[in-house]
């Protein structure tokens, strides 16, 4: 085992990296709390080291039914851009529309 | 005429006679929702327009001469983290506010097929992740019970709607109890299929392994009924498989003469100690004696990790969750921030507005099991349990029937007891994570009740099955469940004391 067992609260450069990955912008004030509150839940799956597994293989789900997951490599209709853009937040009649990514 | 707590299978009946119709079933359920949901809250919107041209259309194709479904005309409510064409589903989250799926969840389309009448769709805590139903932008759901405690969750709207009498059937999804503990709460059956059997399409992702659709009914008989409609293999769903050697009703048709008589039930040894409520062990003690008394053994089993279950749990669901959430960017569908500059910060600032506390703790802790570094001792060491779950099931579950044990460890708490206190609340799935882990299926069953403050509130037991025995799970359960041969009793103040 690594020494990944943190009881103790997330750092805030830690939490930081932790919020950037997943693209979560935290106010400033609930940092700590969130913080802490990480550390107490790692700290009790920790729990889980003292579970022997040896030689056991990890499990996504078991019992795989592979010859019945296979279908025709067939083409089929999918759905059409009008529709697939009706949820969409912000879009033109071509696609979704996001903040300039390049500089001009 | 009130239908309030006639079962699915009298009311499609009756349809099927021509005693009734399907537009004056769905004209009393909106009605009754109307009179009565104020007080419990079950569902976030109703659909009358769509509901009732369903139901005529139900009525024409019968006064044509066609052959009506096994659902024929029966009202059902859908947790709003299963799609439904052109009628908005949130899953309870602010980031799918107004939000209009294009299509059916495949579970929805089997009830519809079966000539249901989908009314509308029921609360649940945000996209599945709780136990209590109070956690949703929308207000909590209360336990018809007692009006001062939970449902239940994260198919508190499921549960509470079926125990309130406004629809005989509706639909929930489980990934770690969120249909068997609600039902347990407030007094219901609710069943957890075999991992695979019914599909996941159009079911709002939380935890892709552990998400389950199944229904939540008033008896075991019109859990059978629905399976029957909603199990198969379903090509939108890759994870699914047809029920090996099933004929065309095979849920019903295990239910024939079920019994109780020569069959062995496994009282699990560690929940004992683990169940909060001395009357909730009380209550499973009494369902083995009717069990005894109408011909079953009891013997008592080890399921060993049992105290590992929730921390597996956590580490699995939550790395599947961070990585199913992370579809919503604020860009394809779903909440957008209004001021944001560049494309990171709008995606951090849409999730940051849109997704509840519980919703982001879960996201965050997921992201960290699954980071670099931290990936190995968490997410594979909880695979790694996983698989030993698993094994620990199909060693308790040699030589016995089924696995029998309460749903709960505790019945309805109190709104907001627990909400402060994620572990608190962690903790309440404590019977029901291991199944999900192990993909067995699971059923829970009223079995009578404890009234701590003099309110009678409804304690559940459960009974877990083989992987793909779901039918036979059934019958054992509608044996246990005349067995118990409870009295009906109804909660107060929502009409209908029969």
């Amino acid at each position: 085992m690594s020494d990944a067992s943190p009881a103790t609260p997330l750092d805030p450069e830690g939490l930081a990296a932790l919020t950037n990955l997943a693209r979560l912008e935290l106010p400033d004030a609930e940092r700590a709390a969130l913080g802490e509150h990480l550390g107490r839940i790692l700290g009790w799956v920790a729990e889980l080291d003292s579970v022997e597994t040896e030689g056991v293989s990890p499990s996504q789900h078991d019992a795989p039914r592979t010859t019945e997951s296979l279908r025709p490599d067939a083409v089929r209709p999918s759905l059409e851009r009008e529709r697939a853009l009706l949820n969409a937040p912000a879009r033109d009649p071509l696609g979704f529309l996001v903040p300039r990514v390049v500089s001009e | 005429m009130s239908y309030a707590w006639e079962s699915a299978a009298s009311l499609a009946a009756q349809v099927r006679s021509g005693e009734t119709t399907a537009r004056a079933l769905t004209e009393a359920c909106l009605a009754r929702i109307e009179a009565v949901d104020g007080e419990l809250g079950c569902f976030l919107r109703t659909d009358a327009e769509g509901a009732l041209s369903a139901a005529d259309a139900i009525d024409a194709r019968r006064a044509a001469g066609e052959e009506l479904g096994a659902l024929a005309g029966v009202p059902v409510g859908v947790k709003d983290n299963l799609c439904t064409e052109g009628l908005e589903t949130t899953a309870g989250s602010r980031m799918l506010r107004g939000h209009r799926p294009l299509f059916d969840a495949s579970a929805v389309a089997r009830l519809k097929a079966a000539d249901a009448v989908v009314i509308g769709k029921l609360n649940l805590d945000e996209f599945g992740m709780g136990s209590s139903t109070e956690h949703g932008p929308d207000g909590p759901t209360r336990n018809p019970w007692d009006r001062t405690r939970v449902p239940g969750g994260s198919s508190g709207g499921s549960a509470a709607a079926v125990a309130g009498g406004l629809v005989p059937l509706s639909l929930g999804s489980d990934t770690g109890g969120s249909i068997r503990q609600p039902a347990a709460l407030c007094g219901c059956v609710g069943v957890k299929p075999s991992y695979g059997l019914v599909s996941r399409s159009g079911l709002i992702a939380f935890a892709s392994s552990l998400d389950v659709v199944g229904p939540l009914t008033r008896s075991v008989a019109d859990a059978a009924l629905a399976l029957d409609v909603l199990v198969g293999a379903d090509p939108a769903d890759m994870t699914t498989h047809a029920l090996p050697g099933a004929s065309p009703a095979p849920f019903s048709a295990a239910l024939e003469g079920a019994s109780l008589k020569g069959k062995v039930l496994g009282l699990v040894r560690e929940y004992r100690e683990l169940t909060e409520d001395a009357g909730v062990w009380s209550a499973v003690e009494a369902a083995l004696d009717a069990a005894r008394a109408a011909g079953a053994e009891v013997r008592e089993v080890s399921l060993d990790l049992t105290s590992a279950a929730i921390p597996t749990y956590q580490v699995v669901s939550t790395a599947e969750a961070s990585s199913n959430l992370g579809r919503y960017d604020g860009i394809h569908y779903g909440h957008r921030a209004q001021e944001a500059g560049d494309i990171v910060q709008l995606m951090s600032r849409s999730r940051a507005e849109a997704f509840g506390p519980e919703v982001q703790r879960r996201i965050l802790l997921g992201t960290f099991v699954l980071s670099s570094g931290f990936y190995d001792a968490y997410y594979l060491k909880a695979q790694k349990v996983r698989r030993q779950i698993a094994a620990a099931f199909a060693q308790a579950l040699e030589g016995v029937d089924a696995l029998i044990g309460p749903t709960s460890p505790l019945p309805a708490f109190k709104l907001g007891e627990r909400e402060q206190d994620p572990l608190a609340m962690y903790a309440v799935d404590v019977f029901t994570v291991s199944t999900n882990l192990a993909g067995l299926p699971a059923i829970s069953l009223p079995a009578g009740s404890v009234s701590p403050e003099g309110t009678a509130l409804p304690v559940g037991v459960q009974l877990t099955g083989r992987r793909d025995s779901d039918p036979a799970l059934l019958a054992l359960a509608a044996g246990l469940e005349a067995a118990l041969a409870l009295p009906t009793t109804r909660p107060a103040g929502l009409g209908g004391q029969a």
